[in-house]
């Protein structure tokens, strides 16, 4: 079930050009619902940054979506990079914001087509990279 | 395509009509304005029509008929049927209670809370139950736009909104409710049918439990009371009972259902005040203090501490004592359903002529897809001439219902404990989604408001339900959530009321238009 909540066209075009490394050169992108309306990206880092910058960026006390494109080992020793959808929901945000957030997804999903991996983090310890997120990178890598 | 501006224009109005209680307010609010018990006390007209006649809400403080104090023709009604926890009355082949009564809960709910609001400016958003047939959801819907003249409508599941609330899309949701518990396994914002688990012990059986108990220390304290504790409008004092000329008035009788009902209220009370769930029963009983209760009629009941426990371990515990008493509660179900299911089987093959001539079934598979020729009903004039006497047919009801009834019967029925409930309804969904699902778990719902601290019956189920899994997959965390005490009775409510206030969700309503176009059947297509 939808919310109604449409994806803004700069985050489809930002999107793209992220995928295939165009333009400017990005290491993850943080999106945020506007106005209970429109999803928008709210802030980017560039390719120097680190997953723990990823981390500070996320707000304590309110939702966002992170997309990121994170480097890892497979099981079976080759280096990858995968783009992974986190959607961060913490559990001291208001109702209204965890219940956007989370029925929206499926709208942003479908917008950022050819994202494989998609976390659901509701505190820190979820975004903790090697506890949490490499697992499930490895399962679907 | 529906005519509004946005969810914040023009408020809509999310209504949740529950077997316990019914929550009226405003989209976009913490908490539903119009908050009153579903149980209500009908007058009915006659012995031979079962049409309500007056409906009264407020039965357990005052007697009922002011004047005369002749409640002696009043009984109880509940619009949800408590065996199948649906809008659905097996009995009545001229109208429905359940509609009828939807149509007065409305409307007192309108007038008390929502002051000025006028039923036909407001779009509406009503919260059905998981396991909903899809043949009273377009009753629903039917009764919604023509009787009451919503400008828009949306019928969205209780066990989905109970997982947004929680910020997740896919959880298994559990709901103690007072017919009983529903564990429903949503998967990204839709229910799973297949997995959806009912057992009748929900706060209903709870607080019989708790009324046997109670009568029974009452009779050591009074022993010449026959009937146990007796409810508040049997102790009001004489006084009240004289009517202009100095007479006094007979205490009012009522009907056993009535009195059961007042019964009831006192334990739901006491349930209240100290139940609670152990840990470990047997070792906390001892240790635990009792809780003194008093009585309208003043006495003090101590209750120990092994009975405010009793409640809870209906629901959680794994005793031979607690199993026997949940199968018992599971076999009353289960008799009453193959009744159900009997009936309205009897009613089909009753009037097998009537029916063929009629060659649309609304209820069919066919309108359900949109192929069916049948569209709405008669025209406007007509229809005011009817909305007077409209009586439902039940039957076209009944037989749509009962492949779902017989569903409900073999495979969702159950009488395992909570944890065993949660664990049965993960597994029998996809292998893919049964980590994701098991990994969140929502607990909402009336029941769960259980002290004595507020994450007390939380974590007692996680560990019950982590202990269960690891005997499979050692390896997979349970995360349970729940909001917090004031807020887990209403919680799929409050999901409702912010689905209804986002800002495009107005793109998801049933229009008036929608439904003239189309029928009732479209509920089936635009609500999932």
């Amino acid at each position: 079930m939808s919310t109604g909540v449409v994806v803004a066209d700069e985050v489809t075009s930002t999107f793209n050009a992220f995928k295939l490394g165009q333009g400017e050169k990005l290491k993850y992108i943080i999106y945020k619902i506007e106005d209970k309306k429109t999803i928008v990206t709210e802030k980017t880092g560039e390719k120097g940054k680190t997953y723990d910058d990823f981390c500070a960026d996320l707000p304590d006390d309110d939702c966002r979506y992170g997309l990121i494109d994170l480097d890892f080992t497979t099981d079976d020793g080759r280096p990858t990079s995968k783009l992974v959808l986190i959607t961060w929901n913490p559990d001291s945000g208001s109702i209204r914001n965890k219940m956007l957030y989370s029925g929206s997804k499926e709208a942003l999903k479908t917008a950022l087509n050819g994202v494989g991996i998609h976390i659901n983090a509701t505190d820190h310890s979820e975004l903790d990279l090697e506890a949490s997120v490499l697992p499930i990178c490895r399962k679907f890598a | 395509m529906a005519a509004f501006a946005g969810g914040d224009d023009i408020g809509a109005v999310v209504a949740e009509i529950g077997h316990y209680s019914t929550k009226i307010g405003w989209a976009g609010d913490d908490a539903p304005r119009s908050y009153f018990p579903s149980n209500v006390a009908v007058l009915r007209q006659g012995d031979k029509s079962r049409r309500i006649q007056g409906v009264c809400h407020d039965f357990y403080t005052h007697p009922i008929q002011r004047k005369t104090f002749d409640d002696g023709n009043w009984e109880t009604c509940n619009p949800i049927d408590p065996t199948s926890g649906l809008m659905y009355d097996p009995d009545s082949t001229q109208g429905a209670d359940g509609f009828d009564l939807l149509r007065d809960f409305l409307h007192h709910g309108y007038s008390t809370a929502l002051q000025q609001a006028k039923i036909e400016e407001h779009p509406f958003l009503m919260i059905e139950r998981s396991y909903n047939t899809p043949a009273i959801r377009q009753q629903t819907l039917e009764c919604l736009m023509e009787e009451m003249n919503v400008p828009a409508a949306f019928i969205a599941k209780d066990a989905v909104l109970m997982c947004y609330g929680c910020g997740r899309t896919t959880a298994t949701v559990i709901d103690i409710g007072h017919s009983g518990t529903t564990v429903t396994p949503v998967f990204e914002g839709f229910a799973e049918t297949k997995g959806i688990r009912r057992s009748p012990t929900g706060v209903h059986a709870m607080d019989r439990l708790i009324l046997e108990r109670l009568d029974a220390l009452y009779k050591t304290k009074q022993p010449a009371a026959h009937d146990g504790i007796r409810p508040l409008y049997q102790v009001r004092p004489v006084q009240q009972y004289v009517d202009p000329e100095g007479q006094s008035l007979p205490r009012p009788q009522r009907r056993p259902s009535i009195h059961f009902a007042a019964r009831m209220e006192l334990a739901r009370e006491c349930r209240e005040f100290g139940a609670g769930a152990a840990v470990n029963i047997t070792d906390t009983a001892f240790h635990a203090p009792s809780k003194s209760f008093t009585l309208p009629d003043g006495t003090v009941l101590d209750v120990p501490s092994v009975d405010r426990f009793a409640a809870a371990d209906l629901m959680l515990g794994y005793s031979p004592a607690t199993v026997e008493l949940r199968e018992m509660h599971l076999e009353d179900c289960r008799s009453n359903l193959k009744k159900i299911i009997e009936k309205s089987q009897y009613d089909d093959n009753d009037d097998d002529e009537e029916e063929k001539s009629e060659k649309d079934d609304k209820f069919s598979e066919e309108a359900a897809v949109g192929l069916s020729k049948r569209r709405s009903k008669q025209p406007a004039t007509q229809k005011q001439k009817q909305l007077s006497s409209r009586l439902f047919s039940n039957r076209q009801l009944n037989r749509a219902c009962t492949k779902h009834l017989q569903t409900l019967l073999d495979d969702q029925l159950t009488a395992s404990p909570l944890a065993s409930m949660v664990c049965d309804a993960a597994y029998r969904c996809d292998r893919e989604q049964q980590a994701a699902l098991l990994g969140n778990v929502v607990l909402g719902g009336g029941g769960s408001c259980l002290g004595p601290t507020e994450q007390a019956v939380p974590d007692y189920l996680r560990d019950q339900i982590e202990s269960l899994i690891h005997a499979h997959t050692p390896g997979w965390r349970v995360r349970l959530l729940t909001p917090s005490l004031s807020e887990r009775a209403i919680l799929s409510w409050l999901g409702g009321s912010i689905l209804g206030s986002l800002g495009n969700f107005h793109e998801m309503w049933i229009s008036k238009q929608e439904y003239e176009e189309w029928g009732s059947a479209i509920v089936n297509r635009k609500c999932p």
